[in-house]
């Protein structure tokens, strides 16, 4: 009998083990592919490109910089596209000279909602790993759960928001403005159609309905009807979801959309699916300006979904827009092309930037954190406006944008750079304010 | 229709793991897993090999039988002996294996997989209905009945119901316990593969949702005492519509996706209601 | 079929049953013990590395919820797939009562853990009539269910009505810690302290009238009941005291770190947890223990190694097939064995054997 066992479990092991191997495989041919060349001086066709950092096509050596984030990565939210491209863009700066020579280490831990985790792993990046900065941070609670370890430890990050804390830190700085600000965006949109009443349904994640709240307060104050859904994701009951959100929003009423693309997707396509396209007006957050989406979407779809961009469309013609499809192309091939990889593209331009302008000896924990908190002025074209960290008791640096739609599967442009309204909660008037006083982007 | 259709899958997964747990005693825990991985291998046949679609659907639907066989020949007669709960916290192992193996391969990434059949719909008053969502239905009655008839008719279905009642006596009646145990594996694969591609496209392609939403269909064979296969089939009908019925209203919306647990656990309770301490 | 089996999912090893063992502890094991303590109360903190401090505060409580689990699976043979929803109910009772009243940190845990006992025993009630299979399931069927009745709801944090959530709050949801333990040093020395309590009060029982109950339903429940035991108040008794200590553990993990949120407690979990503790062991007190580092620190360790964590799911699933194939007694007790046969090996098989073979 025991021998029967022993063998058994063996032949388990062994079977697990070559699913294991089949599975590397798929893995690494879904990785391959590679061609293009980013960063270096030989621009493709139509228009100038940026380069990467120094852009020097030297490999760099020595003793690496040390960078490090905190992304979320859990069934129904994946925000590692953006860490997954701001590397991209770190190595196309190692290819082309580094930071003066030295390379930059890209140090990412992945996260999923668990606050004890989380706490430990900013612990651990900047205590055990010695990490300069915090780059290309996106996380669902990494703003509250950190922001005070940050203070403490005199680090200033520059992330990607979803938590309304990223936006109410003097430590915490963003390139994108987050979901709330996005959401209200899309609302702006929607209204601008001459939507009557709005429904905005949004991911039941830990501060679902806190996310989209200066949406409903911009209808409102426009004297509009509003209700909140909030649905579990992943979504398992697309169907019933779309029709509820049509019928209760009513003739001439709007649906606007807050989830990440593949749950968003789910909803759109059962719309699609019901032909409940033309009942309403179709609006969604940054989330929904992804590659994917408009590969998704069928030509009913066409100019039907306005989708609030807080980033250049990925097909733009500018120079930071195309280096950005090119390194894409080169060191990421498997992340899409969308808003999520553009943020960490940005991000990790910004950084790179203040980097290479420290004199070698100021490259410490202190001296990085002071540059990035002075950075002002950055421009690219990826963003409307150009972005500043400032000394400031929140930030909002990007909060002006635009509005994209899907046409026979390619993201077009709709409506072009706007202000997101300044709201009695929403800090923008007195961020503009700051703006202006301190220069922060009127150079 | 949503609650039909998604009550229908429901119905075929109970019905996979009745024929299963009557066969052999095992309550197959990680049955959504095989078919959540049948159900990636098509996708990436399909989106990564560029492989033609109805080979990659008819692989994942063989997957879930291979997979299933495998387990049920290396560990399944190791356990045969053993409780019931010994086998089924088994299959637990099994879940986490291909829950793992599902996160590493193929990552948390999105994943769509979309049948043909979704596209060709017609109207039915409000709502557009597709082929997809007949499928699951027609399939769900299709398995129930085809299954019933072989158990009844087919001298294979009478040692599987000979099985259930007395694995002992069975065998000594001279019936092939392991062969015919191994087809009760394989078949139950097989349908957890076809669930497994049915549910990706109903509710969308994701590892631990089509893991756990099994476990959900677990409470359609449990109203039936993981014994009858017709009530099976209603039972999941019911627990579908009922979970559709409630997505309309607001107020309850949010709570909608408790419903086949709350009715697993109402049933669990009935039925131990009048039964006594059981030493098995 | 002859002898009742147990329901523990677990054939019973060939060796002396649970409660004997404790009660002849050597004067070695408890030096061991002493050992132990010490290191986890004053060699870790001494290290002064913060990130390991975090993960073994959270392995320390995770430790309490396995040895409540490995409690009703090793001593009393009941199943328990919901033992990290139940730790989720206790994080929740905690916080509302956190932010309702004034009461100090150690009273709030306190009464978490008697609340959490009370509903753990209330939930468990209709359940005591049913036994293996039936009662893994309808305690996977619970754990699902809270779940996503807590993605509902959300943890309070503050806001007003019997849930005690405003929508308007993003952060985690985190209990306020007491004065003499703010710092993250000294909380991980409070929990270590706690957790020690729970071990103290699971030997004490386990050495009481009420250990011999359970070793005595543990073996066949008719046969206890014709010896005369209350069957119905042991089982009971065993599930109040598992709630209470996996609520006292709830209420420490919502003081942790950065507090709680729905997302940490899914459903995966209370199944990863029971694989575990399988692995640990549900015979040995040090059982427990290792489960805790398995499910915390050992994923921890393979961040900083850069390996994929998914990695440890299958390793997990391995181990769970494992202990069911060959009733394996866990780490906790193989290792030791492992290590003493080793040696005897190495002394020239001089010392009389003890039969402690490999059951199987």
């Amino acid at each position: 009998m025991l021998t029967t066992i022993v063998n058994s479990a063996r032949g388990r092991r062994a079977a697990t083990l070559l699913a294991l191997a089949t599975g590397l495989t798929l893995l690494l041919a879904a990785c391959g592919g590679n061609g293009g060349n980013a960063g270096g001086s030989s621009a493709s066709t139509g228009g100038p490109v940026s380069k990467c950092g120094l852009g020097n096509g030297k490999k760099a050596t020595g003793t690496p910089v040390k960078l490090g984030a905190i992304v979320t990565k859990q069934p129904g939210t994946d925000f590692t596209p953006i860490t997954g491209m701001a590397q991209a863009y770190f190595s196309c700066v190692n290819d082309n000279g580094g930071i003066n020579g030295r390379p930059i280490q890209y140090i990412v831990d992945q996260e999923q909602s668990d606050p004890q985790q989380v706490r430990a792993d900013a612990v651990d990046l900047i205590q055990n790993q010695g990490i300069l900065a915090m780059v290309g941070n996106t996380s669902l609670i990494d703003c509250s759960v950190n922001n005070s370890y940050y203070q403490q430890q005199g680090f200033y990050v520059i992330g990607a928001s979803i938590e309304d804390q990223c936006h109410t830190s003097p430590n915490y700085a963003t390139v994108n403005m987050g979901p709330n600000y996005s959401t209200q965006g899309a609302v702006q949109y929607v209204v601008s159609q001459g939507a009557k009443k709005v429904v905005i349904d949004a991911a039941n994640v830990p501060g679902g309905a806190a996310e989209v709240h200066f949406g409903i307060e911009y209808a409102q104050e426009k004297g509009l009807a509003t209700h909140l859904f909030l649905d579990d994701v992943p979504i398992t009951d697309a169907s019933g979801i779309a029709l509820r959100d049509v019928q209760e929003a009513g003739p001439n009423g709007a649906v606007v959309l807050n989830f990440t693309p593949p749950e968003g997707l789910k909803i759109v396509e059962a719309a699609e699916q019901q032909g409940l396209i033309d009942r309403v007006k179709w609006g969604w957050s940054t989330p929904g300006n992804d590659a994917s989406v408009a590969q998704a979407l069928d030509t009913p779809w066409n100019g039907k979904l306005g989708i609030n961009a807080e980033l250049s469309l990925v097909t733009a013609k500018g120079p930071d827009t195309a280096l950005y499809r090119q390194v894409q192309k080169k060191y990421a091939p498997s992340i899409a092309l969308g808003s999520f990889s553009e943020m960490g593209f940005v991000a990790a331009e910004i950084v790179t930037k203040a980097l290479l302008q420290l004199p070698p000896d100021q490259l410490t924990k202190d001296g990085v954190n002071t540059a990035i908190r002075n950075i002002k002025d950055f421009k690219t074209d990826i963003l409307c406006k150009p972005w500043y960290y400032g000394n400031l008791p929140y930030h909002v640096p990007n909060n002006t944008d635009l509005t994209v739609t899907p046409v026979n599967h390619v993201m077009t442009q709709k409506q072009g750079c706007f202000e997101i309204a300044a709201l009695p909660d929403n800090n923008l008037a007195a961020i503009r304010a700051a703006e202006v006083s301190q220069h922060l982007n009127t150079a | 229709m949503l609650g039909l259709a998604l009550g229908g899958v429901f119905a075929v997964s109970g019905v996979g793991m009745v024929v299963l747990y009557r066969a052999t005693g095992v309550l197959n825990l990680a049955y959504g897993a095989i078919g959540a991985l049948g159900s990636l291998i098509a996708w990436s046949m399909i989106n990564v090999f560029l492989l033609p679609d109805w080979l990659s659907y008819l692989v994942a639907v063989v997957f879930g039988g291979v997979a299933s066989l495998l387990y049920g020949l290396l560990i399944g007669p190791p356990l045969a002996g053993r409780d019931p709960l010994v086998k089924a916290v088994g299959t637990l192992g099994f879940l986490l294996i291909l829950l793992g193996v599902m996160d590493w391969v193929w990552t948390d990434k999105a994943h769509a997989l979309i049948l043909p059949t979704t596209q060709w719909g017609f109207q039915v008053s409000e709502v557009t209905v597709n082929v997809t969502q007949i499928l699951a239905v027609g399939l769900a009655v299709v398995i129930t009945a085809v299954t019933e008839v072989f158990l009844r008719v087919t001298r294979l279905g009478a040692a599987m119901r000979a099985l259930a009642n007395d694995r002992e006596a069975t065998a000594m009646l001279g019936v092939p316990v392991r062969r015919v145990e191994a087809a009760a594996w394989l078949g139950s694969g097989l349908i957890a593969g076809a669930t497994g591609l049915l549910l990706s496209t109903l509710v969308g392609l994701d590892a631990v949702t089509l893991t756990f939403l099994v476990i959900a269909a677990l409470s359609a064979a449990l109203v039936a005492r993981l014994q009858s296969l017709p009530v099976t089939l209603v039972a999941g009908f019911v627990i579908g519509v009922l979970q559709s019925l409630v997505t309309p209203f607001s107020l309850v919306s949010s709570y909608r996706s408790i419903t086949p647990f709350v009715v697993a656990i109402v049933a669990l309770l009935w039925f131990a209601r009048r039964r006594p301490v059981v030493l098995r | 079929m002859g002898a009742p089996p147990s329901s523990d999912g677990s054939r019973a090893p060939a060796r002396p049953l649970p409660g004997a063992g404790v009660e002849r502890r050597t004067v070695a094991e408890g030096a061991g013990v002493a050992v132990f303590l010490a290191l986890a109360l004053f060699g870790v903190p001494a290290l002064r590395n913060g990130y390991w401090e975090l993960v073994l505060q959270t392995s320390a409580i995770y430790t309490i919820v396995a040895l409540s689990l490995a409690l009703l699976l090793g001593r009393v043979g009941m199943i328990s797939l919901g033992q990290v929803a139940l730790l989720a109910i206790g994080g929740w009772i905690a916080l509302r009562l956190g932010f309702a009243t004034t009461m100090p940190f150690l009273v709030v845990v306190f009464v978490t853990g008697l609340i959490t006992g009370v509903l753990g025993t209330l939930i468990g009630l209709p359940a005591l009539r049913l036994s293996g299979l039936h009662l893994a399931l309808i305690t996977l069927m619970f754990a699902a269910a809270i779940t996503l009745l807590l993605e509902a709801t959300q943890f309070p944090n503050g806001g007003g009505g019997f849930l005690g959530h405003s929508v308007l709050t993003t952060a985690p949801s985190v209990l306020h810690r007491p004065g003499f333990a703010s710092d993250d040093a000294a909380y991980y020395r409070l929990v270590v302290v706690a957790t020690g309590l729970m071990f103290l009060l699971v030997v004490a029982h386990v050495r009481s009238r009420a250990g011999r109950a359970w070793a005595a339903i543990r073996q066949s429940e008719a046969a206890a009941l014709a010896a005369g035991v209350n069957v119905t108040l042991y089982k009971l008794w065993a599930l109040a005291l598992a709630s209470f200590m996996t609520g006292v553990a709830g209420g420490l993990l919502a003081a942790s770190g950065g507090g709680l949120t729905v997302y940490q407690f899914p459903t995966q979990n209370s199944i990863i947890l029971l694989a575990v503790v399988l692995m640990g062991g549900i015979f040995s007190l040090w059982g427990p223990v290792v489960a805790g580092l398995l499910f915390e620190a050992l994923p921890a360790l393979l961040r900083t190694w850069g390996l994929p964590a998914d990695l440890l799911t299958i390793l997990f699933g391995l181990g769970v097939l494992q202990v069911q194939l060959t009733a394996a007694a866990g780490l906790a007790s193989q290792v030791p064995r492992d290590l003493a046969r080793l040696a005897r090996l190495l002394g020239g098989a001089m010392g009389r054997r003890r039969g402690q073979e490999l059951p199987g």
